[in-house]
C-alpha cells in the first residue's frame, strides 16, 4: 500500500502542478472540497484509477472518497477488500 | 503578491479568539445583517435565520431545514408569481389568495418528502438507481398530464402552482436522492428545507447553491474556530458583494449615462425591427452587456454564498475572478460555479463513467455535450413553466431555439476547448502568448455568445443572426 500511497501522492501532486498550485499539502489535506482540484481533475482521477487500479465508477462515486490521499488510498483498500 | 481590498481579517487570531464568543458571534450577525439591508430585500427572514442558526449552533442542519421550510412557505416570492396571478386572471380569480400558494408549497414538500422516502426505502427501484432521469422524466410525464388535462378554474391553476414550486425545487431534490448511498445519510426531513435553502430566499433561481445534504454535511464548520472564520468570510464576502454592486451602479451610469451607450435589449429590439444602430453601437452595447452581466451575477451568488457561511457553512464563491480563465471550461467553473456543479453532478459525470470508455476523445466530448448542452437546455426549459402553460408545447418548444443553439455551441465549444487542451504551463512562450491570448480569446467567445444566451423566447434564431450581422455593419 505504501506504493499506491506514493503514486497516488505523485498524480495529484502532478495534477496540482498542471494548475500552477504549488502549495504543498498532506496526506489529509482536502483538495476537492476545499476547491483546488476542479471537475476536470476529478475526472483526471477517476480515469487514472479506473486505469491503473481497474476501479469501475460506472455507479457513480462520492467526491469526498477522492478529496485527499487518505481518502483515495482507503477507497482502494475497501474495493480490494 | 496580490493587493486585497479587504484585508484577511480570518488570519488574525486575536479577532476569531473574539468571533468565537457568543458576544462576537452576534456581533458578526448585527453588522452582516446591516449590509444585507442594503442588497436584499429579504433581510429580516435572513437575519431571523442567521440569529436562529447562530442560537442552536449544535443543532445547525436541523435548524436551517426547519427554517428553510417556513421561509420558503411564508414568504413564495422565489415562485413565478407574475405568472400565477395571470394564469388565475385567465380563470376568472381576480386575486391570487397568498394562503393558497401557501397551502400548495406546503403540500408540495409533504408530497416530494414522501417520494425521497420511498426512493430510500427501496434502493434498487430506479428511481434510486436512476434518481436524475426518474425524477425528471416523473415531471415532465406530470407536465405533460396537466398541460392536456381539461382542468379549468382554481383546479388548473392549483395544479400550475404546485408544478410551477417542483420546478424551482427539482435539483436540490435530485441532490437528497443522489444522497440515498451515502453511509452518513440525512433522514428525509431534514433534507426537506435544502429543497428551497433559506439562503436562496431572495432569488427565484433554481441553481442549487452550496450543492445538497451531502456537499454541506462535508462543509459544515466543526469547532468554533472553523466556525468563527468562516462567519468572517461570510462577513468579508458580503462586503465584496456591496462594493460590486457599487461598481456595477457606476458602470451602468457611465456606460449607459454619459457615454449614451444603447443598452444591449434596446440595441436587439432596434435591430430586429429593422432600424438599427451604427455597427459599433451595437459592439459597445454587447460588450457592456457582458461585463455588467458578469458584475450582476458576483453580486447575486456573492451574497447567497455570504448568507451560507454566515449560516457556518464553508462553501465556495459562486463566481471568482472569470476574466483570469484561460480555457471556455475553466470560465464555466469560475463564472457560475453551482450551475456547473449540478450538470457535472448530473449530467456529465454519469455519462462519463458509464459510455464511450474505450474512446477517451468521444468520452469525454460526450460527457461535455451531456452537460453544457442537454442538461442546460433541460434545466431552462423546465425552469420557466410559464410558456408550456400559456403557449402550449410547441410555441415552448419553437421558441427554445435559440437557447438550444446556445446550449449547442457553448457544449461545442467547451468539448474543443477540452480536447485541444494543453494544460501545463509552458514557460518557453512569452507572457502575452501564454497569459493574454487566452484570456482575451475565452472573455471574446463568451462576450459573443452572450447574443445568444437568450432564455426569453421574444425574438427566434434569425433575429439573432440578424443581429450578428449588424455587428459588422452588415
Amino acid at each position: 500500500m505504501d506504493d499506491t500511497r506514493e503514486t497516488i501522492r505523485r498524480l495529484l501532486q502532478e495534477i496540482l502542478q498542471k494548475n500552477s498550485d504549488t502549495r504543498g499539502f498532506s496526506d489529509t489535506d482536502s483538495l476537492i472540497l476545499s476547491g483546488r482540484f476542479q471537475s476536470l481533475d476529478v475526472l483526471e482521477i477517476v480515469t487514472f484509477l479506473e486505469e491503473r487500479f481497474g476501479v469501475d465508477f460506472s455507479d457513480g462515486f462520492d467526491q469526498s472518497q477522492l478529496d485527499s490521499v487518505d481518502e483515495i488510498v482507503n477507497l482502494l483498500r475497501t474495493i480490494a477488500a | 503578491m496580490s493587493i486585497r481590498l479587504i484585508p484577511s481579517l480570518e488570519n488574525y487570531p486575536p479577532l476569531v479568539a473574539r468571533c468565537k464568543q457568543p458576544a462576537g458571534q452576534w456581533l458578526l450577525v448585527a453588522l452582516f445583517t446591516l449590509l444585507l439591508v442594503l442588497l436584499s430585500s429579504q433581510w429580516l427572514a435572513m437575519a431571523a435565520f442567521l440569529a436562529l442558526t447562530t442560537a442552536f449552533a449544535e443543532h445547525r442542519r436541523i435548524v436551517v431545514s426547519a427554517v428553510s421550510v417556513v421561509i420558503a412557505i411564508a414568504n413564495p416570492n422565489w415562485l413565478d408569481l407574475p405568472f400565477l396571478e395571470r394564469l388565475a386572471a385567465q380563470e376568472g380569480i381576480v386575486h391570487l389568495p397568498p394562503v393558497v400558494v401557501r397551502l400548495v408549497v406546503a403540500a408540495v414538500f409533504v408530497l416530494l418528502a414522501g417520494f425521497a422516502a420511498l426512493v430510500f426505502r427501496f434502493p434498487r427501484s430506479l428511481a434510486a438507481r436512476r434518481p436524475v432521469i426518474a425524477t425528471v422524466s416523473c415531471f415532465v410525464a406530470l407536465i405533460a398530464a396537466v398541460s392536456m388535462a381539461p382542468f379549468t378554474g382554481r383546479s388548473r391553476v392549483t395544479v400550475w402552482i404546485a408544478l410551477v414550486v417542483i420546478a424551482r425545487m427539482l435539483w436540490f431534490f435530485c441532490y437528497t436522492l443522489a444522497d440515498r448511498d451515502s453511509r452518513d445519510r440525512d433522514a428525509v426531513p431534514k433534507q426537506a428545507g435544502l429543497w428551497r435553502p433559506a439562503w436562496m430566499a431572495s432569488t427565484d433561481s433554481g441553481t442549487p447553491f452550496a450543492k445538497g445534504a451531502a456537499y454541506l454535511r462535508k462543509i459544515e464548520a466543526r469547532n468554533a474556530d472553523e466556525l468563527a472564520i468562516t462567519q468572517i468570510k461570510g462577513l468579508k464576502l458580503l462586503l465584496w458583494a456591496l462594493i460590486l454592486k457599487l461598481c456595477q451602479i457606476s458602470a451602468e451610469y457611465v456606460v449607459y449615462r454619459l457615454l449614451g451607450i444603447p443598452e444591449f435589449e434596446a440595441a436587439f429590439a432596434r435591430s430586429a425591427a429593422g432600424q438599427p444602430f451604427a455597427w459599433y453601437w451595437n459592439c459597445l452595447s454587447l460588450v457592456a452587456a457582458f461585463f455588467i452581466s458578469l458584475l450582476q451575477v458576483s453580486v447575486w451568488g456573492h451574497q447567497i454564498i455570504a448568507c451560507a457561511r454566515m449560516a457556518g457553512f464553508r462553501a465556495l464563491r459562486n463566481t471568482y475572478r472569470p476574466l483570469q480563465s484561460r480555457t471556455l471550461a475553466e470560465f464555466w467553473n469560475r463564472f457560475y460555479f453551482y450551475f456547473k456543479e449540478l450538470l457535472v453532478d448530473m449530467f456529465f459525470y454519469p455519462t462519463y463513467l458509464r459510455y464511450f470508455k474505450k474512446h477517451p476523445r468521444l468520452r469525454m466530448a460526450a460527457a461535455t455535450m451531456a452537460a453544457a448542452c442537454a442538461g442546460n437546455a433541460l434545466f431552462h426549459f423546465l425552469r420557466d413553466l410559464s410558456f408550456i402553460a400559456e403557449g402550449g408545447w410547441w410555441r415552448a418548444v419553437g421558441g427554445f431555439q435559440t437557447y438550444l443553439f446556445y446550449s449547442l455551441i457553448l457544449g461545442a465549444g467547451i468539448s474543443i476547448s477540452q480536447l485541444r487542451a494543453k494544460r501545463k504551463d509552458d514557460p518557453s512562450r512569452s507572457w502575452f502568448r501564454r497569459r493574454l491570448v487566452p484570456v482575451i480569446c475565452v472573455s471574446g467567445f463568451y462576450c459573443f455568445l452572450h447574443i445568444f444566451d437568450d432564455s426569453n423566447r421574444t425574438y427566434g434564431l434569425r433575429e439573432h443572426f440578424v443581429f450578428v450581422g449588424r455587428l459588422f455593419g452588415l
